[in-house]
């Protein structure tokens, strides 16, 4: 006769069904899936604060947006600073005519006549060679100039007097300080002496009252005009 | 413990099933959050930079303008010195003004057009550059003070050219100047 142990059947049928993989794998499951959601959530909270931000933002975007709006057409800055700079260059950069004048009235001795005076505004092309890593660069820079052209007659006792006048004069002119001030003597075209002298007539003139040598002679005399450093309003 | 064939089968499709469903929710709620989150973030910068543009350009204007009323302010007051008139006559006005405080004639008037290239700076501005010659006769140091004045008093005039000649004879004192200047105008 068997005994019959219920009690025990039924532990083994609990422990069975406590042990039970599907049971298990499901409760496993489910765990998981609760911590899924509760990182979810903490997520989500994250992003409630993270859109009141992006809502702030907005608002202030749109905020900027209005007060811009309130000023109207936008200023064009470089266009009035342009213009200025127009008037502004045209006052400062110009070439003193009777500056030039005066210089002459200064340096021209006694005995010396100007026959004829031109002045004239030019700009003087220089280009100058770079060596670019595609090869060489040729830069090119336009400089104002004045061209002044004097003719002086001169009278002297003899030839040599009238020579050393000459000399005298280019010497002066060359040494003057005043043009020193707004403009530097450059190399006239196709040579390298700042300032070219053409002897026009040299004569010996029997003019008692006058002097009995008489020379004319041009000067021309090439001008780069300098740049002030100066500021605009 | 031993699993029956149907157990293990049951577990196998649980597993299957409970991966699938995790999986389901890590794709759909966690990674939909992440994405949205990363998306905002972008956002965030995004409405940054555009507020620290805004900024800057409200900035820049407010400064501009600041700027501009000066310039302005330089510019109305040399645009009070431009010929607002015919600007042949506005020249002659001015000029013979300066030549009778130094008791010369202004002659020989005329509007010539400033050289080839040297208005190359007015183009897209709202002034225009213009020539005048003309002639005066008088003594070198009349003829100098004159340009003094009209170089003082008419700071926008250039003189472009000028060919001064002394007479000849008794009248070598005598000079004749004939001068090219160019004006600002508006357009």
């Amino acid at each position: 006769m068997h005994l019959l142990n219920l009690f025990h059947e039924q532990q083994r049928i609990q422990r069975e069904r406590d042990l039970d993989p599907v049971r298990l794998t499901i409760l496993g499951g489910l765990v998981v899936a609760i911590v899924i959601l509760l990182y979810a959530g903490v997520l989500y909270t994250r992003m409630g604060g993270l859109r009141v931000e992006l809502e702030a933002r907005r608002k202030g975007l749109a905020q900027l947006d209005a007060q811009i709006k309130t000023l109207g057409p936008l200023t064009d800055l470089a266009r009035i600073q342009g213009q200025a700079q127009l008037l502004e260059e045209r006052r400062e950069f110009r070439i003193p005519v009777a500056t030039q004048l005066d210089l002459l009235r200064d340096v021209i001795p006694t005995n010396c006549q100007v026959r004829l005076f031109k002045t004239r505004r030019d700009m003087q092309i220089s280009e100058t060679t770079l060596e670019g890593r595609k090869g060489p660069i040729v830069v090119k820079k336009v400089v104002p100039v004045q061209n002044l052209v004097i003719e002086v007659e001169t009278r002297g006792k003899d030839k040599v007097e009238v020579l050393q006048t000459r000399d005298r004069f280019l010497e002066d002119l060359r040494q003057a300080p005043r043009p020193k001030k707004w403009a530097v003597q450059v190399p006239a075209e196709g040579s390298s002496n700042t300032i070219t002298r053409v002897d026009l007539v040299s004569s010996q003139t029997p003019d008692a009252a006058r002097g009995a040598a008489m020379g004319i002679f041009e000067i021309r005399i090439p001008l780069a005009l300098k740049e002030p450093s100066r500021d605009l309003p | 413990m031993k699993l029956s064939q149907e157990k293990l089968r049951q577990f196998v499709l649980t597993l299957i099933l409970a991966l699938g469903i995790l999986g389901a929710i890590w794709h759909f709620i966690v990674q939909g959050l992440i994405a949205q989150r990363e998306k905002n973030e972008q956002e965030k910068e995004r409405l940054a930079a555009q507020i620290a543009e805004r900024k800057k350009a409200y900035d820049t204007e407010i400064h501009n303008r600041d700027a501009a009323k000066v310039y302005q302010d330089f510019i109305a007051q040399w645009e009070k010195r431009l010929p607002r008139e015919n600007v042949e006559t506005w020249f002659v006005r001015e000029i013979s003004e300066v030549a009778v405080r130094h008791k010369l004639q202004v002659a020989n008037t005329a509007m010539q057009p400033p050289r080839e290239g040297s208005d190359a700076k007015f183009n897209n501005q709202p002034y225009r550059l213009v020539g005048f010659r003309f002639e005066l006769d008088g003594e070198y140091n009349q003829i100098g003070r004159f340009l003094e004045d009209l170089e003082n008093s008419l700071p926008l005039i250039e003189v472009d050219d000028l060919e001064f000649s002394a007479g000849t004879g008794v009248v070598r004192h005598i000079h004749k100047a004939a001068l090219h200047l160019t004006m600002i105008a508006p357009r």
